[in-house]
């Protein structure tokens, strides 16, 4: 007896018959999606090809804005090695540099997290590929794959964590963050040769403004012979590629519009709905100081009011190759704040901008400039200053600036910010400000400066 | 070289790329595993997994859920592809909490210490953006409900049963046989220019590419696709089990 139709209808793990016998995923006709194919999969790439090499870039440029070679003090990932080979010296200008670096970093890399993973939903039926490895050139490129998608959600991951502030690595994310990147692009660099040619092929085989003026009734999924992502056995479209490109597209609208806020600073910060440092600054600093963010309160640092009263003293002096063994410290003069506040004052209006990718607007600072300090400690050329906080325990605590930055005009200890006193949040009784120094750099509750030459 | 290409798959210069990524890889990878290899492993490892065999495969599950719930609704269903206006902010709302869970459910419990700022907003501001990506989402399926909907060249389309709606549906018991695309429809206006397909070895590959009047005998056991479900006339007559 005829078997009735319905029976041979496909269920969801099975499907239609396929001649190859694999089961589930392993079947290319277990893919349905009509409009998954390499026509898509190449535009979502070449988005992609874009904004990863900025990512990178950016990346770079603030662990180089760190100054790591300078010192130990600063380097978070001593075991480098060569891939620090182009470090330079941070430059201290344009003032803006890095709050627009390391905001374009975070905000970008936000940006892309649904393309990236509309990018890999449209490329997933490969990770099933049947066989596993045809040759061995084939499996090593399977393998550097996994170097690319598995450093790719690790860098991701990570990042995402960490402008959280929320810490749940096995190790120091700077050294998860920084290694993973190289073995992300080490995939990268060796991706994209391969598959540029299958992309340009891709691009050119359905035209783009076509594409976007195709609805979903006229969509069609591209034919088999177009790669192993067209659908063998599509189902009838539910979206159209333009639908998706614009769904993706909109996913990453939506997540900039909701966090550009803090990186934009000002009455914009507000509209930050989903992102860190959204809010005007409440406890104690409420509405004295401004729009002004911190990262490391007084209360977390462990820093009293005695210790920064009267009795405080800012020591100057002179020594060498700090944060090693051979490190010699001598020190010299001892200044009470009112001794700081007696000399030169000068005024600078500079953003803060921290690694986490929010910033603040200019704020007006006001303080000695760390050339006279210099000049007072008795080192006329300085080749580094060694600042050390009062902070007990914490990152940061201790910091190497380089030459160029103490001396630029603009490179205070600050005394003032906003015509008002320093807030003990923000590093009463002085901290150091030095144009387009990443945030913790600059130094608050500054015990001493001993200088180099 | 063609023995070397017989035994590696591809030239030698790919196997030289090849060797000098993971170079780089393995010099990298070094200063992670010299940290904490068990930790960093796992890590590296779980993101693999847990996108391409978890996250992955819960989206696709979610997405055919709600299509196999509604699938054998027709009569109740609007015929324009409402399945994206609940997807979009699904995703879209989904997407915000992948990103931004540890400051939703408040894990950076040191956060309000070291900022003097407070984790209380988000699970709010989530909500609110969540509420109204679907509002948005409902008011754009109302509008879209009550224009006439035009193709690309302008012309009032053809209204059908259900099939546009974006549903790979099934013809409801007294039903007229749903069709895939609307032109298969006797009403259609033409061929509105498709982007020249491929054809399948032997058949044409769209309804519209085969000669229409009159109709080709077709033998009733080969499927109308190639690797498509072939359903029966009969159907209208004896319908579906209760469990399909």
């Amino acid at each position: 007896m005829r078997e009735p139709a319905h029976s041979r209808a496909p269920s969801l793990m099975t499907g239609p018959s396929d001649p190859s016998g694999l089961p589930g995923p392993f079947r290319r006709s277990f893919w349905h999606s009509s409009v998954r194919g390499p026509w898509l999969t190449s535009v979502l790439g070449l988005a992609l090809l874009v904004s990863v090499p900025v990512m990178f870039v950016t990346g770079l440029l603030s662990y180089a804005a760190y100054n790591p070679g300078l010192s130990p003090v600063n380097d978070e990932t001593p075991g480098k090695g060569l891939l620090g080979f182009y470090l330079f010296s941070w430059p201290t200008h344009p003032i803006w540099l890095y709050r627009v670096t390391q905001g374009v970093h975070v905000t970008l890399g936000l940006t892309l997290v649904p393309i990236l993973l509309f990018k890999l939903w449209s490329v997933l039926p490969k990770l099933f590929e049947w066989p596993p490895v045809r040759s061995l050139s084939h499996m090593l490129e399977r393998a550097s794959l996994f170097l690319l998608v598995g450093g790719a959600v690790f860098e991701f991951v990570t990042g995402i964590l960490n402008i959280q502030t929320w810490y749940p690595f096995p190790t120091s994310f700077y050294t998860m963050h920084l290694y993973g990147a190289w073995v992300f692009i080490a995939g990268f660099v060796i991706h994209v040769p391969l598959k540029l040619p299958v992309m340009t092929r891709a691009l050119r085989s359905r035209g783009f403004w076509r594409e976007l003026r195709t609805n979903l009734a006229q969509t069609r999924p591209e034919p088999p012979e177009a790669g192993y992502l067209a659908p063998v056995s599509p189902a009838t479209p539910t979206i159209s590629r333009r639908g998706v490109l614009a769904f993706a597209g909109a996913g990453s609208a939506l997540i900039a519009l909701l966090s550009v806020g803090q990186s934009l600073g000002g009455p914009l910060r507000r509209t930050a709905l989903l992102a860190p440092h959204n809010q005007p600054v409440s406890g104690p600093d409420a509405g004295t100081v401004g729009d002004f963010q911190v990262n490391n309160t007084a209360r977390n640092a462990g820093i009293t009011r005695a210790e920064t009263g009267e009795s405080w003293r800012l020591t100057l002096g002179t020594g060498s190759e700090f944060g090693t063994d051979g490190q010699t410290i001598h020190a010299g003069a001892k200044l009470s704040r009112a001794d700081l506040l007696r000399m030169d004052q000068h005024t600078a209006s500079l953003p803060i901008a921290c690694v986490e990718g929010w910033s603040t607007d200019n704020q007006t600072w006001t303080g000695v400039r760390l050339r006279d300090l210099a000049a007072l400690a008795g080192v006329t050329h300085p080749s580094t200053v060694f600042v050390q906080s009062l902070q007990h325990g914490g990152g940061f605590g201790r910091t190497v600036l380089s030459a160029e930055q103490i001396m630029d005009p603009d490179s205070l200890l600050a005394l003032h910010v906003n015509d008002a006193d320093l807030s003990l949040d923000h590093g009463y009784p002085a901290r150091v400000i030095v144009p387009d120094n990443p945030g913790v750099h600059n130094t608050k509750w500054v015990a001493s400066l001993i200088f180099g030459s | 070289m063609r023995w070397f290409r017989r035994w590696y798959g591809a030239n030698p210069l790919h196997l030289l790329a090849m060797v000098g990524c993971f170079a780089l890889a393995w010099y990298a990878g070094a200063g992670l595993l010299h940290a904490k290899a068990v930790g960093v492993v796992v890590w590296f490892a779980g993101a693999v997994v847990g996108h391409d065999l978890i996250l992955m495969p819960l989206y696709a599950l979610a997405d055919k859920s709600v299509m196999v719930v509604f699938r054998h609704r027709p009569p109740k269903l609007p015929t324009v592809p409402w399945i994206n206006y609940l997807r979009v902010p699904v995703v879209l709302s989904g997407l915000l909490l992948l990103i931004w869970f540890p400051l939703i459910f408040r894990i950076p419990s040191r956060f309000p210490r070291t900022t003097d700022l407070s984790l209380d907003p988000y699970l709010g501001h989530w909500l609110v953006v969540t509420g109204a990506l679907f509002l948005l989402s409902a008011v754009a399926l109302a509008v879209r409900f009550r224009l006439p909907r035009t193709d690309a060249s302008g012309q009032q389309a053809p209204t059908h049963g259900g099939e546009v709606a974006g549903l790979p549906q099934r013809a409801a018991p007294g039903y007229p046989e749903q069709v895939r695309y609307p032109e298969q429809h006797p009403r259609y206006p033409g061929p509105p220019g498709y982007p020249e397909q491929p054809r399948y070895p032997g058949q044409p590959r769209y309804p519209e590419q085969r000669p229409r009047y009159p109709e080709q005998p077709r033998d009733p056991e080969q499927p109308r696709y190639p690797g498509q479900p072939q359903y029966s006339r009969d159907e209208r007559k004896s319908p579906p089990p209760d469990w399909w």
